[in-house]
């Protein structure tokens, strides 16, 4: 174990014991909860730094990882909205779609390096925020249409099927998901430093290009989850089963 | 007058609706004459609503929902496989309880049925032509791409019968339509009701006794039967005229229910 290994675990527990110290002072519950949150991201980051170095040394497995990242985020959005195998696979094409254009501007432009040391980090995270606006567009979709369900009836008892009447809600749900991203990428670097962008800096890069990276991340984003949102309400059904 | 001299739109044959595993109406028999109003009458709970929705199937969009026995539409078994339930909706509208107006222009919510079967012929004229038939061209003709919203009740439920009369339907059903309208408004929807009955055939829900006796050709009546767990279990007591049902009826029950004496 290197030195920096060494500091930075002296800096975790240090960090952790003293906002448990607090915790308790303050009289605040959720304690436990908050060390065992601690203790699951170690676990979780420490693994998925592995899996990813050992792609980076064999980047023929990454298309497997993101695969298998795409399949996650399909199954956990489509809980989140309670819909059956047919709407999972439609989330599955919509978060495809989506991740999938923006990756292939970064890459066809040359503006990312067509690598897996580039490419992995930034599909992923097209793919984790592709998964949020399809979770939030369908949840908000089926809200929307439970909320007037009068007026869904209205377009069925005309003869249209309930997709077709689900579609006349799509718009304003895919519209709603995208607030929280809009909302991130107006107060880009005013209100909070993006992650990305954090991220570089700690690692030594320049702010030029950790701007750069992190316009990437931001505007891929906008498009992806448009992408996916659209799909999303377009393809789920809006009622469940 | 003898039911059997006319052209039956539905035919039920010993009909019921459940949910899950409880049977809201059961065993109900009638025929709804063409171009005629038939009036559904009864207590909250004797499943007039639910025999209703059974015929554009509009339940099979609440989980759990299943209609048994025998509805047929011009002879044909709407719940049989390989039926297309929007395109028995295209032939047999429905009008709500409360305005559903969609969250459009006057012109769009007209136009969604055309729009979307697809239907030949001039948009602009079919709008029209709907909307004079549901009495509201006059008031809407140079405000046709207003809010739909900015209507008031009576006015919607008008443009919500217009929208239905855009696709050329056969069967209107009314599911209260004027339970949220002033006696104004219910008149004016009364007048139009009668109008369309030369050409479609009306079933309308109604908790106004009344309105039946004004404006229904034939009426049902239904009641509700409390059970011991107290659930409440629908079924038709008397189907006959108008005339009859509320001049002679055949069963004590409907005596009571038409004389005021519950519900």
């Amino acid at each position: 174990m290197n030195e920096q290994a060494v500091r930075t675990g002296i800096a975790l527990l240090l960090l952790l014991g003293v906002a448990l110290g607090v915790m308790t002072y303050g009289g605040l519950g959720y304690r436990r909860e908050m060390a065992v949150a601690a203790l699951r991201a170690l676990v979780q980051l420490v693994a998925v730094a592995l899996v990813i170095a050992w792609i980076f040394s064999h980047p023929q497995w990454a298309f497997a990882y993101l695969a298998l990242m795409l399949v996650v985020a399909a199954y956990t959005s489509n809980r989140r909205i309670g819909g059956d195998a047919r709407d999972r696979m439609a989330i599955l094409l919509a978060i495809l779609l989506g991740a999938s254009a923006t990756v292939a501007i970064v890459s066809v432009t040359g503006a990312l390096e067509f690598s897996a040391q580039t490419l992995l980090p930034f599909a992923a995270q097209m793919i984790g925020g592709a998964m949020t606006a399809a979770s939030l567009a369908g949840v908000r979709l089926r809200d929307d249409v439970k909320d007037q369900f009068t007026v869904f009836e209205g377009y069925v008892a005309l003869g249209a099927t309930a997709r077709q009447a689900g579609r006349e809600f799509a718009q304003r749900a895919a519209e709603r998901s995208l607030f929280p991203t809009l909302d991130q990428t107006k107060s880009a670097g005013l209100v909070t430093l993006p992650g990305a962008f954090v991220g570089m800096l700690l690692g030594g890069a320049s702010p030029l290009l950790a701007a750069q990276i992190q316009l990437l991340v931001l505007i891929g984003l906008m498009l992806a989850q448009t992408i996916t949102a659209l799909i999303t309400t377009r393809t789920i059904s809006p009622v469940s089963a | 007058m003898s039911t059997d001299a006319h052209e039956h739109v539905f035919q039920l044959d010993d009909v019921s609706v459940v949910y899950g595993t409880h049977a809201a109406v059961s065993k109900v028999d009638l025929a709804v004459h063409a171009r005629q109003i038939t009036a559904f009458i009864g207590p909250s709970g004797c499943g007039k609503t639910s025999i209703l929705r059974s015929l554009n199937r509009l339940n099979d969009l609440v989980p759990g929902a299943r209609v048994e026995g025998l509805v047929s539409y011009r002879g044909t078994d709407v719940y049989a496989d390989g039926v297309d339930a929007n395109d028995l909706r295209r032939r047999v509208g429905m009008v709500f309880q409360k305005p559903n107006v969609f969250p459009s222009s006057i012109y769009d919510n007209v136009a969604y049925g055309p729009r979307l079967h697809r239907l030949k012929g001039s948009l602009d004229d079919r709008v029209e032509a709907a909307l004079m038939k549901a009495a509201l061209w006059d008031e809407v003709r140079t405000d046709l791409h207003q809010d739909a919203h900015r209507l008031s009740g009576g006015q919607q439920q008008r443009l919500v019968i217009a929208r239905c009369l855009a696709v050329d339907p056969d069967v209107i059903l009314m599911d209260e339509p004027c339970a949220s309208l002033d006696p104004i408004a219910t008149e004016r929807i009364e007048e139009l009701m009668i109008d369309l009955a030369a050409d479609y055939s009306i079933v309308i829900v109604t908790h106004n006794l009344q309105q039946a006796v004004r404006v229904s050709d034939m009426t049902a009546f239904f009641t509700a039967d409390y059970a011991e767990d107290g659930t409440r279990h629908g079924r038709l007591v008397e189907y006959a005229s108008t005339e009859q049902l509320f001049n002679a009826p055949a069963d004590p029950i409907t005596r009571d229910y038409i004389e005021g004496r519950f519900g």
